[in-house]
């Protein structure tokens, strides 16, 4: 079948639209964007520390070691445990997926 | 105005995917609704949820999306740190915040005027917002609208007139306020009175209240120590960080600070202009029903009215009549019947999250993943997480914490969604508060205020 040049134009958007939507498919970026707020947009340049490229066993040895402290002890005590493993584990594949700065 | 591109017709459409062939056509199927347009979102509110609301739908969808921010003002200023303004350690400018960046930075596009209605926009887009600034008119076609218009305050009956409103200064809405209250408390007698109340619940920012009768304490206790502050709760106990604030309530501030809860403001006796008057009061029994009622005079005076939503999403009928615009948790989308496609974020909207800066933040991430995944042909995340995290100070140098996770889950009993704060390892309910405060969290607060606020505007 004959592509037509307006189909090849259309096939441009389309290739467009598909990438924009295959970025929304994100359930670790969902669940990591509440990090970003003091751990900056994408685990960039935020207050507390990059995330951003951090290898995920590094990340979740951590996460995993503050799940067992006193929550009281520290903000981030409670973030750790607030999480299921399987969201924490989202969370640092995302981080991970992520260029280190 | 925004241009569409030319709508691909079913005959062009039904030929593209022929080319395509079956493989493809399965990959692009749910793509297929929208491809054809660029899809539009309104976004009427620049504050924490809404700046976040604009930024994250040019990021997210990498430019895809015509993202048009919407406000009356033409700059932000936020709630957040305004307490120690109130007090002085702070300049205002620390509050004030543009939209410039988010236009540099990701090319949102603004738009400066007051929303006048929010209508189907018929053949143009499913929505049509409506912007008036002065004599011009903007009209704004779109295919999600997304309200974050913050609160607004409720009368106070005056009390030789209960059918006027009394002049209020709640500085609850920073800006003018916030400076005015600090200038009157500036100039409080060294044996005076501040009467700060306090509106049932839910109001905006939790702790927010008990931090700024802290800080206010403590700034008498150091500048009028024969001054006081009487706090007047319209709840039955403190209503966040209870531990923390009572400790510091009768620990730090016994002789400058008398809190006085289950107190209800039936009235308020003021001149404009005046910084005190006299609040009149029910002391009310746990179940809400008034005991007696007192009058309490005040050489400054400074109301919280209850609130609710903006008033966008009360005269589009968004709100129910606790005041909050209800909507579905997983995408924020408003479950008011015909009112699909508007979404309302933030403070304005019902939910079981507090109402704050770093939750509205959160909240827009929630709400811009679901609209992005419904422009792609998806389903909302069904189980979204949100957080809230916020340092509290108690003195000038010296601020607790207070952090939840919530997520978001189907009660099995009752088959409803909500929002619930679980710890995950030892499944105890609700939010966690710091084991006292310390000048290491006060530290930390001034780092997490700028992340937040850069996170947010930039």
């Amino acid at each position: 079948m004959k592509i037509s040049a307006a189909g090849i134009a259309m096939l441009a958007m389309f290739a467009t639209s598909a990438a924009s939507g295959q970025a929304t498919v994100n359930d670790g970026r969902l669940l990591a964007s509440g990090c970003f707020q003091c751990h900056g947009t994408a685990g960039l340049k935020g207050g507390f520390g990059t995330l951003a490229g951090v290898p995920k066993t590094d990340m979740l040895n951590k996460l995993n070691d503050m799940r067992r402290k006193d929550a009281r002890a520290n903000v981030m005590y409670p973030h750790a445990r607030g999480y299921t493993t399987y969201q924490l584990d989202l969370i640092a594949s995302y981080f991970a997926s992520l260029p280190k700065p | 105005m925004n241009r569409r591109k030319p709508a691909m017709t079913d005959n062009s459409r039904r030929h593209f995917l022929d080319t395509l062939g079956a493989g493809a056509l399965l990959a692009l199927a749910p793509l297929t609704a929208r491809a054809a347009t660029v899809n539009r979102v309104v976004v009427v509110g620049g504050g924490m949820a809404g700046a976040t609301a604009a930024k994250y739908l040019r990021v997210w969808s990498n430019k895809t999306v015509d993202v048009t921010l919407v406000d009356t003002n033409t700059s932000y200023t936020s709630n957040i740190m305004s307490n120690l303004v109130v007090t002085g350690q702070y300049a205002p400018t620390i509050l004030a915040y543009t939209w410039a960046n988010l236009v540099k930075n990701y090319g949102v596009k603004l738009v400066n005027g007051g929303v006048t209605a929010v209508e189907p926009g018929g053949s143009l887009g499913p929505w049509k917002v409506i912007v008036t600034k002065g004599t011009t008119v903007t009209t704004l076609y779109c295919e999600r609208v997304v309200l974050a218009p913050g609160v607004q305050f409720d009368p106070v009956p005056l009390t030789s007139d209960p059918a006027q409103a009394a002049p209020i200064t709640h500085a609850w809405q920073a800006g003018a306020q916030t400076t005015l209250l600090r200038d009157r408390l500036a100039a409080i007698p060294a044996t005076g009175t501040f009467v700060m109340t306090i509106p049932k619940a839910p109001y905006r920012c939790p702790p927010g209240p008990y931090e700024r009768a802290c800080v206010v304490a403590d700034w008498l206790k150091r500048n009028r120590p024969g001054a006081r502050i009487v706090v007047l709760d319209a709840n039955p106990y403190v209503m966040a960080e209870r531990e923390n604030f009572e400790n510091a309530f009768t620990m730090m501030y016994g002789a400058n600070l008398t809190y006085l809860p289950s107190r209800v403001v039936k009235s308020v006796q003021a001149a404009a202009g005046a910084p005190g008057g006299t609040v009149t009061f029910d002391v009310v029994d746990p179940s809400g029903v008034p005991i007696t009622t007192e009058p309490i005079a005040a050489d400054v005076l400074n109301v919280i009215p209850p609130h609710r939503a903006g008033a966008i999403v009360q005269t589009l009928g968004l709100a129910d009549s606790g005041g909050f615009a209800p909507v579905n948790g997983a995408t924020f989308e408003s479950t008011v019947a015909g009112k699909a496609g508007i979404h309302v974020i933030g403070d304005a909207s019902k939910t079981a999250l507090p109402k704050a800066g770093h939750v509205g933040n959160q909240g827009a991430k929630i709400c811009v993943d679901a609209i992005l995944r419904g422009f792609a042909g998806q389903l909302p995340y069904a189980t979204p997480t949100a957080n809230s995290a916020c340092y509290t100070p108690v003195n000038s140098t010296m601020a607790g914490w207070l952090t939840a996770i919530y997520q978001y889950q189907q009660d099995p009993a009752t088959g409803a969604w909500k929002y619930v704060a679980i710890d995950q390892v030892s499944a105890a309910v609700g939010a966690t508060e710091a084991r006292g405060p310390s000048t290491d969290s006060f530290a930390k607060m001034n780092t997490w205020y700028r992340s937040l606020m850069t996170e947010s505007f930039s």
